[in-house]
């Protein structure tokens, strides 16, 4: 028996040894930066930080010579120049933040965009995302000075379940045949296996007047969609030019065949964002207590040439609208472009297309 | 391999029957190879260990739960006495090594992959569930000493070839870095998981020391526990997601009949 106890003894001290042999914490490897914080009167919102460029919306003839925006990084890191250190943003400026470990750093781009959001997009203007890693287009804005990166859509999401995919393969990309000149192309799509894995079978091509925040996209992805930036005029109406074709076989979240059509939707909304709710997403870009006014289109049916659309912003009666604060940029606007009308729930038919060109956001006038 | 095992607990059970059937054709083997200074052995026991990184690397800062599983060894031993004290062990063991546990890391290299070729590939901090359940055919050569009548030690070496191979799992609540620690961070939490499955990056060669010991209980029943340290690591050459070598430390407990 001596022997036994003896066994018993070697097989405890092994697991003993496994268990109780965890080394010290390595320094950390990332190097983020967590938070910006700079007090200015003057910003439009919070800033939107993205993996490596934080852009933060400023009212127009603002000084922006001598900023010193302070950084939260991760624990650890370090970044250059020093957080605090005042720097001249008339062009954005670049930081290197290095991990705590030193073999990690990553340049982040910080710029202050002063001009006011354009309202006519054609669609002209994209660029790849990351040539060599995200191969997806981004369409942005020319503005005066500056590119305006106002446009976002969930192809970052995309990307992440179909790391292989190629431009063309993207929900959201470019069309050359346009009303003129180039299109924004819209594309239900399967997300293969890897998507099925974590329950999001599809992809509806998307296009949004905001920012795609990642983080959340496989946690959370309705919040993945951050719709709306700071607006300062009264919105009237959205008009533009769309062709929709609806794809075939209309499938479900479990990816179930489901006897229905695909329908496309474009809407806009004017909100005004809260403590609670600093941004509204997938989850109630339609439905929260704090949209001001909405338009969207009737007709979400097959289009198979340029159609039309010309819709007005309904108010909310139940909502107040105060002058005053949209004139301090209190209230965020977005325009929505979707080719599966029930995507965000990842219900849609694979190969709906949407095609948007020549949209124009029309706001009233003071003379 | 499930197959074989019962196969082969079948047979040894077949054979004992019709050993004691034939119990005078069996006597005249046995003597013929106690002349020689033959000695035949069956031994049936559990492994118990680890498919682990030895040291544990930093990248694992904590052990959640371990869960040894099930895992079943059938041996067949021959030894052949030198003299009264020394001999030589030549056997086949089929075994299963394997365990469950989960572990919270930091930056642990991941990948998902798909059968369409879809993955995601970066480096993973939170939870990670590991089974592994590897089925190897095994060969045993053993130097064995006669301490007293009772106890008997062996030390010496193992070879091992990968019949089946399952080293997979799953990982939960923590965020994943895409390509390396500056790419883009996604977050899995709550219900969000994802799998992995490195099956096929598992080598199939494996062998290393093992060192034993037994008590005689009975004339032919005896207890043992044997030590096996895998020194080859479990991956392929060019397997580089797991950031570092893992090997299979495992002991082997059970009994023995000795014919």
């Amino acid at each position: 028996m001596r022997q036994f106890t003896k066994a018993l003894f070697i097989v405890f001290s092994f697991i003993t040894i496994i268990t109780s042999c965890i080394t010290d914490e390595a320094p950390n490897a990332e190097c983020d930066i967590i938070k910006v914080i700079l007090e200015n009167d003057n910003l439009k919102g919070s800033p939107t930080i993205e993996n490596d460029r934080i852009t933060f919306l400023i009212k127009p003839f603002s000084d922006v010579t001598n900023l010193a925006p302070k950084f939260e990084l991760t624990p650890g890191a370090t970044i250059k120049p020093e957080s605090g250190t005042v720097r001249d943003f008339t062009h954005p400026q670049q930081y290197v933040v290095t991990s705590e470990d030193g073999n990690w750093n990553k340049v982040y781009t910080i710029s202050f965009n002063m001009e006011e959001i354009k309202t006519k997009y054609s669609f002209e203007n994209f660029e790849l995302k990351d040539p060599d890693k995200e191969k997806y287009y981004l369409f942005y804005e020319n503005g005066e000075t500056e590119k305006q990166y106002i446009w976002a859509s969930g192809n970052g999401g995309f990307q992440m379940v179909n790391s292989l995919a190629q431009t063309d393969d993207f929900p959201t990309t470019i069309e050359k045949n346009g009303v003129s000149g180039y299109a924004a192309k819209l594309t239900t799509k399967k997300t293969g296996s890897l998507g099925n894995l974590v329950k999001m079978p599809l992809a509806a091509g998307n296009l949004f007047l905001g920012s795609f925040n990642a983080i959340n996209a496989i946690k959370n992805p309705l919040t993945a969609t951050i719709f709306g930036t700071p607006f300062n005029q009264i919105p009237l109406r959205v008009k533009g030019w769309y062709k929709y074709t609806p794809g075939d076989v209309f499938t479900d979240k479990n990816n179930n065949v489901v006897d229905r059509t695909d329908e496309c939707d474009i809407y806009a909304v004017l909100y005004e964002p809260t403590e609670d709710e600093p941004y509204l997403n997938g989850g109630n870009i339609l439905s929260s207590e704090n949209i001001i006014a909405m338009a969207r289109i009737d007709d979400h049916s097959a289009k198979s040439s340029f159609t039309e659309f010309n819709i007005n912003f309904v108010y909310n009666p139940n909502k107040e609208f105060s002058m005053e604060k949209l004139k301090d940029y209190k209230y965020n606007i977005t325009i929505v472009f979707s080719s599966s009308i029930d995507g965000a729930y990842f219900m849609g038919a694979a190969g709906s297309t949407l095609i948007v060109d020549e949209v124009e956001l029309i706001c009233y006038k003071e003379d | 391999m499930k197959k074989i095992i019962s196969s082969i607990i079948f047979f040894s059970l077949l054979l004992s029957s019709n050993l004691s059937a034939q119990d005078e054709s069996e006597s005249k083997i046995l003597r013929w190879s106690y002349l020689q200074g033959l000695e035949y052995r069956l031994k049936a026991g559990f492994n118990i260990g680890g498919t682990t990184p030895l040291p544990l690397p930093a990248e694992i800062r904590e052990i959640n739960s371990y869960d040894p599983t099930l895992q079943i060894a059938i041996e067949g031993d021959v030894v052949k006495w030198l003299d009264k004290k020394w001999g030589l062990l030549l056997g086949i063991r089929l075994e299963n090594k394997g365990m469950k546990t989960d572990a919270n890391v930091k930056n642990y290299g991941m990948k998902m992959i798909a059968a369409d070729g879809g993955m995601m590939e970066g480096y993973w901090t939170g939870n990670v569930v590991t089974q592994v359940q590897n089925s190897y055919l095994t060969i045993p050569v053993c130097a064995v000493l006669k301490i007293t009548p009772r106890w008997e030690i062996k030390a010496g070496a193992f070879a091992s070839y990968l019949i089946k191979g399952d080293f997979s799992g799953h990982v939960y609540d923590g965020y994943i870095r895409k390509g390396d620690p500056t790419g883009i961070k996604v977050v899995f939490e709550d219900d969000a998981i994802a799998t992995y499955d490195f099956s096929n990056d598992l080598r199939y060669f494996q062998c290393g020391p093992e060192i034993g010991a037994k008590w005689r209980a009975y004339k032919h029943l005896s207890l043992y526990a044997d030590l096996t340290w895998g020194m080859v690591p479990i991956f392929k050459k060019d397997f580089k997601t797991i950031t570092f070598d893992m090997f299979p430390v495992y002991a082997n407990i059970g009994f023995e009949y000795k014919f």
